[in-house]
Parts: C-alpha cells; sequence; structure tokens
C-alpha cells in the first residue's frame, strides 16, 4: 500500500476517533456503586445506591455513602442520583443487588430484566432480598466496610452453605424461565450486635451482623412465603451441588454430633407415569464433634473404665466397625476417634434430611409454587405428550422418593 | 502479495470466520425459534457451511476465481459474481448492526450508534486494504486468545451446567427446528470471499484447512450445547451469548473482570468478518475494471452510508437478515462456491486430456505435465490474464505462459529473457551435438531445469523471428 494511503487512511481514522467518540469519564467523575438496593414507595421506585467514597484519612473511615432517590422507573431514579451527586452512576463493579419487599411482590423480574440488559449490571451478580433494602444498605456492618461487601464475602463464602441459598442475578433469571417458574431468594436481614466495642472505630452508631438463613419463595416474580432455617436447608439439598455445611445429629447415647459437609449433590427423577419425583441426596461428611452431657460423659467414664469402651457399642448391637471406633475413643479421654455414624445415626439424619426437603416442597406445593419444577423433569421425561395429556392437578399428586446416600472422610 | 494466504491462515479464517457471528447474538435467536434444540438447528447450518468450505478450498487448489476468470471469460465471470456484491453488501449491513449492538450495550455506556458505525469502516476498511494476507495475520494474531481464555476459565471459572436443560430432543418434532434453520439461514456461508485469494499450499498432504473446518464446527456445537445447559429456557433472554458465557459465573470481587480476553477476540475476529467481505467486494470489482482500493473505499463507503441512514439500529438490521432478502444471499452465497468448483474441474479435466494424446512441442510447460504446466493451456488462450510469475510460485494457480501475453509485467518479460538468452546458448549446445545427445524434446522430458530453459529458448527465437 503506498504510503500516502496509509497517511489518509490514520489521518481520517484518528480525527474520527477525535471527533466521534464519546468523552471517557475520569474515575473520580464515577460513583462506583457496590451495592443496589430497589424499593417499591407509593407507585414508585426508590433506589438507593451503596457508593464508595475516596478515604480521606480519619474522615469517611467507612469509605461509603448510600445515596437515595425515587422515580417512576428504575433509570429515572439512577439518573437523579447522577445528577444529585454529579457523578456519574457506574454499576460495572456493583455485585450486590438487594430488593426490597415492594419490588419482589412483582416488580422482581421487570427490574432485574431492566438492569441486565441496560445498566451494565453483571449477571454475576449476587442477589439478596429484604424487608427494605435502602435500611438494609444503610447499617454499619459490624465486620467489614459496608453492608454490601459484608453480604458479598458472606455468600461467596457460605453461599450455598447448608444454611443459605445463594442466588445470582443469571440463576434467578434462568428459574424464572423454567416450566414451573419456581424461585428463591435469600433474605438479608440486619441483627444489631449490643455490645460492640471496636476502639479504632470513631463513628459511633449501631452495629449490625446479618441474618442470611431464611428464603423467599417466589412463582414467576411472585414472593409466596418465607423459609424457615429448616426448609432452606432442604431447599439447598434439592439443589445441586451443594457445597459445605454443618448439620447436628443425636447419637446413638444421647449425644450431639457435629458433621461437617464437605461436599454434596443431589440426582433427581422424575416418572410422569407415576407422577413420582425421586431425590438421591449423596453427601461426603466429616464427623466435627461429638458432644456428651455431663451425666452422660461421667456415666460412660464409670462403665466404659478398663475396657475399652465395649459396652458403649451402639444401641443396635451391630458389629459395626465405624460404630465400634468411634466408641472406643470414649473411655480414653479421646472422644474423636470415631470417623462416621452408626447405621441408626445415619438413620437419624436421613430423617432429619428427608424432613427438611419435604417440608420446603409441601409448603411450596401449599403455595401453588412448582419449586422443584416437577412440571420440566416430567415434561423431560416424557416430551410432548406430557405437554398434552399433563393433569391439572399434577403437583399435588406428586409424591417425593427421598434416598440419603453418606460417605466419611 | 495481499492476496496471497498460507494454508495456515485459510485454516485459521474457516475456524473463525463462520463462528464469530453465530455465537453472538445468533444462539439467543435460535433458541426463541427452537428452544433447547438450538444447538440442532445450529449444527444444521454449521454443516452446510463447512460443507461449502470444501468447495472454496477445492475451487483455491484449482486456480479459483483468477484462473476461472480465464477459463470463462470476463462476460460469465460478471455475471456469476456480480451477484456477490450485493450478497456481501447486506451481510455488511445485518452484522455490522450485531456488532454495534454489541459495542453501545455491552462495552460502553450511552454511546452513539452512528458515531461506532463511522470508526468501523474505517478500521474494517484499512484491514479490506491491507488485504486478506493482513486479516489471515490477524487471525493468526488472534487465535493466541482462545488459550488466554481456557486458561482464565479453568483457573477461575464457575461453570454450572444443567445436561437436563438440552432435553427432550425434538419434542416438538422437526418442525420448529426447521423453521428456526429457515429463518436464520442468513448467518452462514460467510467464507465465499476465500474464493478469490491464492493459496500457497507448499504441504499439500497436511489438512490444515480441514482441522480449522473441523474445529469450528465442533467449537459452534460445543458453545450451543453449553450455552442452553447453562441457560435453559432464559437462552432467548441472553443478548451476546458470547460475552455471557465467557464471565465463567464468576463473582467479580474475587479476581475482577475477565471478559477482556474475550472482548478482544470477539471485536478483532468481527472486524476481520467483516473486511473480508470488503476484500471479496473489491475483487469483484476488479473485475469491473474498478481497482482493488477504490472497490474497497467504495464499499466501505456505501455499506457505512446504508448503516448510518437506512439500516440504523438492530432491529433494522436483523429484519433485513430475516426478510425475502436472505434467500437470494444464501443462494447465491452457497451456489457461487459450487459453481466455481464445478467449472474448474471440467476446465482441469479437458486441460488433462490432451496429455494422453502425443507430445505438444509447441507448449512445453503443457507436455511437461508437472504442476504449473498442467493450467498452461488457459494461459495461453486468447484473452486470458497475465498472472506473474511470483503469484504462479504462492499458488496453485498457473505459472505464466513464456510464449507472450499482451499485458505481461515488465518484470516477468525481463527474467524471462535473461533465462532466455541463456537457454538459447544451451540449446544452441545441445543441437550442435555438445554435452548429451537427446534431442531438446528428450532433454527437457528428462530434466524440467533443461525443459525450462528449452522452452524460453524456443520462445525466444519466435520473438525474434
Amino acid at each position: 500500500m503506498k504510503r500516502w494511503v496509509k497517511w489518509v487512511v490514520f489521518g481520517v481514522g484518528f480525527l474520527m476517533f477525535l471527533l466521534l467518540s464519546e468523552h471517557a469519564t475520569a474515575l473520580s467523575d464515577r460513583a462506583i456503586v457496590i451495592g443496589l438496593g430497589v424499593d417499591r414507595t407509593e407507585g414508585q421506585f426508590e433506589v438507593s445506591v451503596q457508593v464508595l467514597v475516596a478515604s480521606n484519612g480519619e474522615k469517611n473511615a467507612n469509605g461509603s455513602a448510600v445515596v437515595t432517590q425515587t422515580g417512576e422507573t428504575i433509570s429515572g431514579a439512577l439518573s437523579e442520583i447522577a445528577q444529585k451527586t454529579g457523578l456519574m452512576v457506574a454499576l460495572s463493579h456493583c455485585n450486590l443487588v438487594i430488593l426490597g419487599q415492594g419490588v419482589m411482590d412483582g416488580y422482581a423480574f421487570t427490574t432485574l430484566d431492566y438492569l441486565r440488559r441496560n445498566a451494565y449490571l453483571s449477571e454475576n451478580a449476587l442477589l439478596l432480598g429484604a424487608d427494605r433494602a435502602k435500611d438494609v444498605l444503610q447499617t454499619q456492618a459490624a465486620f467489614g466496610q459496608t453492608a454490601s461487601f459484608y453480604a458479598q464475602r458472606a455468600l461467596i463464602a457460605y453461599g450455598n452453605f447448608a444454611g443459605i441459598a445463594r442466588k445470582t442475578v443469571k440463576e434467578f433469571l434462568i428459574s424464572y424461565y423454567t416450566h414451573g417458574g419456581g424461585n428463591w431468594l435469600t433474605l438479608m436481614r440486619p441483627l444489631p450486635v449490643d455490645s460492640y466495642n471496636d476502639p479504632s472505630e470513631q463513628s459511633g452508631g449501631q452495629k449490625s451482623l446479618y441474618d442470611l438463613t431464611h428464603t423467599a419463595i417466589f412463582r414467576k416474580g411472585q414472593v409466596l412465603f418465607t423459609t424457615t432455617p429448616a426448609q432452606t436447608l432442604g431447599l439447598n439439598l434439592f439443589n445441586d451441588p451443594l457445597e459445605r455445611g454443618a448439620l447436628t445429629v443425636e447419637g446413638d447415647q444421647g449425644e450431639k454430633i457435629e458433621v461437617y459437609i464437605l461436599k454434596g449433590n443431589s440426582r433427581k427423577h422424575f416418572d410422569p407415569e407415576k407422577l413420582q419425583m425421586g431425590l438421591e441426596i449423596r453427601l461426603t461428611l466429616l464427623l466435627k464433634e461429638v458432644l456428651r452431657t455431663p451425666a452422660e460423659a461421667g456415666a460412660e467414664e464409670g462403665d466404659g473404665r478398663g475396657d475399652g469402651g465395649e459396652t458403649q457399642t451402639g444401641g443396635e448391637g451391630e458389629a459395626d466397625a465405624n460404630a465400634g471406633t468411634a466408641d472406643n475413643g470414649r473411655g480414653d479421654g479421646n472422644p474423636m476417634t470415631r470417623s462416621a455414624l452408626s447405621k441408626t445415626e445415619e438413620q437419624r439424619l436421613s430423617a432429619l434430611l428427608e424432613d427438611c426437603v419435604r417440608g420446603v416442597f409441601e409448603r411450596a406445593r401449599e403455595a401453588g409454587a412448582d419449586l422443584f419444577d416437577c412440571y420440566g423433569g416430567y415434561y423431560r421425561a416424557q416430551g410432548k405428550e406430557w405437554e398434552q395429556h399433563a393433569p391439572a392437578d399434577f403437583l399435588s399428586k406428586t409424591t417425593l422418593q427421598i434416598s440419603t446416600e453418606f460417605r466419611y472422610e | 502479495m495481499r492476496n496471497n494466504l498460507a494454508k495456515r491462515q485459510v485454516g485459521m479464517l474457516v475456524f473463525f470466520v463462520p463462528l464469530i457471528f453465530k455465537i453472538a447474538m445468533l444462539p439467543s435467536f435460535l433458541a426463541k425459534a427452537m428452544a433447547q434444540d438450538a444447538w440442532l438447528g445450529m449444527a444444521i447450518l454449521s454443516l452446510a457451511e463447512f460443507t461449502g468450505v470444501f468447495f472454496i478450498v477445492q475451487s483455491l487448489k484449482l486456480g479459483g476465481m483468477e484462473k476461472l476468470k480465464q477459463c470463462i471469460g470476463k462476460g460469465w465471470f460478471l455475471l456469476l459474481t456480480l451477484p456477490l456484491l450485493g450478497v456481501y453488501l447486506v451481510k455488511y449491513v445485518v452484522y455490522t448492526a450485531e456488532a454495534i449492538n454489541y459495542v453501545s450495550t455491552f462495552l460502553f455506556y450511552n454511546t452513539q450508534k452512528a458515531n461506532l458505525v463511522l470508526l468501523a469502516g474505517v478500521v474494517v476498511g484499512y484491514l479490506a486494504l491491507s488485504g486478506v494476507n493482513t486479516m489471515g495475520r490477524l487471525s493468526e494474531v488472534l487465535v493466541w486468545a482462545l488459550p488466554c481464555i481456557l486458561l482464565v476459565g479453568l483457573s477461575f471459572g464457575e461453570v454450572r451446567l444443567h445436561p437436563e436443560f438440552i432435553l427432550p430432543t425434538l419434542a416438538g418434532g422437526a418442525g420448529p427446528l426447521l423453521g428456526g434453520v429457515h429463518r436464520y439461514m442468513m448467518w452462514t456461508f460467510d467464507l465465499s470471499p476465500l474464493l478469490f485469494c491464492k493459496l500457497h499450499d507448499p504441504h499439500p498432504r497436511r489438512p490444515l484447512v480441514l482441522v480449522g473446518g473441523a474445529l469450528g464446527f465442533a467449537a459452534v456445537l460445543l458453545f450451543y450445547l453449553a450455552f442452553i445447559m447453562s441457560y435453559g429456557g432464559a437462552a432467548p433472554y441472553v443478548e451476546h451469548a458470547f460475552a455471557a458465557m465467557a464471565a465463567f459465573n464468576v463473582v467479580n470481587t474475587e479476581i475482577g473482570s475477565i471478559d477482556w480476553p474475550t472482548i478482544v477476540l470477539w471485536l478483532g475476529t468481527m472486524v476481520v468478518a467483516l473486511a473480508l467481505k470488503g476484500y471479496g467486494a473489491a475483487k469483484v470489482g476488479e473485475g469491473l475494471g474498478v481497482p482493488y482500493r477504490a472497490g474497497v473505499m467504495a464499499f466501505t463507503l456505501t455499506a457505512t452510508l446504508l448503516c448510518l441512514f437506512v439500516w440504523s439500529d438492530l432491529a433494522r438490521g436483523i429484519a433485513l437478515g430475516t426478510s425475502w432478502v436472505r434467500y437470494p444471499v444464501v443462494a447465491v452465497d452457497a451456489l457461487v462456491p459450487l459453481i466455481t468448483f464445478i467449472l474448474l474441474k471440467v476446465h482441469a479435466r479437458r486441460e488433462q486430456a490432451p496429455r494422453t494424446a502425443p507430445p505438444q512441442p509447441l507448449d512445453p510447460l503443457d507436455a511437461s505435465g508437472e504442476g504449473r504446466g498442467q493450467d498452461a493451456d488457459a494461459d495461453n488462450a486468447p484473452g486470458s490474464a497475465p498472472t506473474a510469475l511470483d503469484a504462479g510460485r504462492w499458488s496453485c494457480a498457473p505459472a505464466p505462459c513464456p510464449g507472450g501475453n499482451a499485458g505481461e509485467a515488465e518484470g516477468t518479460r525481463k527474467r524471462r529473457a535473461a533465462r532466455g538468452a541463456g537457454a538459447a546458448q544451451g540449446k544452441r549446445r545441445a543441437q550442435m551435438g555438445e554435452g548429451a545427445p537427446e534431442t531438446g524434446q528428450a532433454a527437457a522430458e528428462a530434466n524440467p531445469d533443461a525443459r525450462w530453459e528449452a522452452t524460453c529458448a524456443g520462445v525466444a527465437e519466435e520473438e525474434q523471428a
């Protein structure tokens, strides 16, 4: 190519970049949003953003500010915030969205759909529900700089934990478009800390921890009810994969045994002929703690001294190697030598897990939510035939068969 | 040189160019039309496209469009290639609408699309001016983004796939599947501009293009399967499938945004794919006597104006791509490589036929039957275009006949004359019985170098006469 052509093309291109490019907004002119809350009050959207503030020493030690504006639309409210602050609201670093009760009650999908499509919000942002999003954002976290960072840290570390059912924007939308439309959202509830005392903290005010164990259950963007922590565990057991968690089961001698879930997964089977859903739960467990009451411990010491605990074997009297191993530890002052549950303890644990799963399943069924997407499961098993002949009351007729399998580390 | 492509580069273009617009917005379109069977629809479209690649590559091996022009004459050549001009224009408009939407909704805030169209025109135009070999080089550079994406994804990714989302297969019968294929058929057959390039194939046995095509086919299918397994019923609502999938479900607070390798790859390959249209259009224009650069500029300017004032947004661009226009576009894009291949094949067979006849003393290159000699008839045909020696060395296109075509390059003449002078001396020696006792013709058959010298000597004598 001739040199003059290159220069002309370069010159034209450079001029066009100069004249036509958008003016870049300096970082200092941007409101870097780290948490977004959306509420609905008096027929309007109330949008709250937690913005990072450049720290200047002792002032603004928490490094953030919450700004709230209302508008007919979310975009309008965000524009109001931009005008009021004089900064461009940037959601590209926002990894937490909190929906208030008013939004969860019918506006969840439209809100998220707008944010995902038009507001440059990452669809991997974490999603939470709250009674009032603004209030949650305004609380001062006892640990971590802000409520937003606290929630992100907790959900990343303990999301899909036994008692927390984490959702991202993307996962919420995927569940929204399942056949049953069943969905859920972790609720974030501040728990005031009364005796918090941090001498390094200059600013006063009530500090909070947060409860994330309750979950709002939806059907197609409409919130139906809130689960108990046990039902949240049931929800997590249904979902794959379950990442870690702690369970307490009663031992054969009445002791409390804490098992830690290292890994969990579940398999689902749907039989459209019998209207039956099968759920196989597989957990890899680690025995963390065996807690006996002082009376039990005293009695066991008296009975078991000198014979290595042979009389302390499980109540079933079975030749269970694991149970024997566990009991061997009781008399020698080393309570943690057992590495597995006995058969009866496993049965107790299975019953506990089954109760949790059935609890949330039945509760959702009562509310009319196909939370486990039974319709989709039957459809995938039977295809078009299911669509044509699906009974209207398939959900109420569906039976749940649960089986469990435990492995130990 | 800008017309030459190494086989490796063709393989990479065959991998990238059909892939890039199939994994952007098309997944959501197909998911809307075919639900969980979108991957099957894409398999049909891709299979058709990679079948077309076979005809393109075979045509290139037979000399490509340049050879065809010599074979069938300018008039027929224009009749065959002129429709491609419209095809490239339509595809440029539709694909640009998609690309601009990606940039304005995914990469930047509140950007005016008109500005992006202009900027895209400059970048694409410059690349098209640089020639197809620059596109090949660019694809060789961009390919390194792939391992980068995989590395980042494997290191930090948290991909959750739901295999049950692709079930049941063909629950609604073949109707929705074929309906989707029918509606979005325009997003295929993107490689016809390669017909105009020259293939440098020093290792004919290495199936690099086949590997590129197979990898591209596999990549498209795997991407669609992963996309459906990841998004299920929400797949129709994911505007930018590649960008969404390449985020690997990683929460940004952990490691920050990791989508930049995908942005680099997609933008770079998008520019290559669009520039290839400009290249093809300019090569068609050359048939009309329009210089290559002028052709590129005219095409880019026209396409940019259309993008600015007629199909100025995504909805209009997609509407164009799914309108009746898609039928002629697909027909032309699919049939031109096929017709080109058939014509070149027929011509090649006709050329081979005289070889079984007694030796052709007037055209020693043809008598050689080796490599460049097989197409020598075409070069000697009246009205055939001149071909540079260098080009003959680079491609499977025929080497020039030293018989002196009217438009032969001056450099070629000089080289030929220099060789001819030496060869004439050698031939005289041979005729005088010095050296080997064979005749010039026999010597030519025994030794290719001697054959070449003898040929040139004969030609020089004819010229002197």
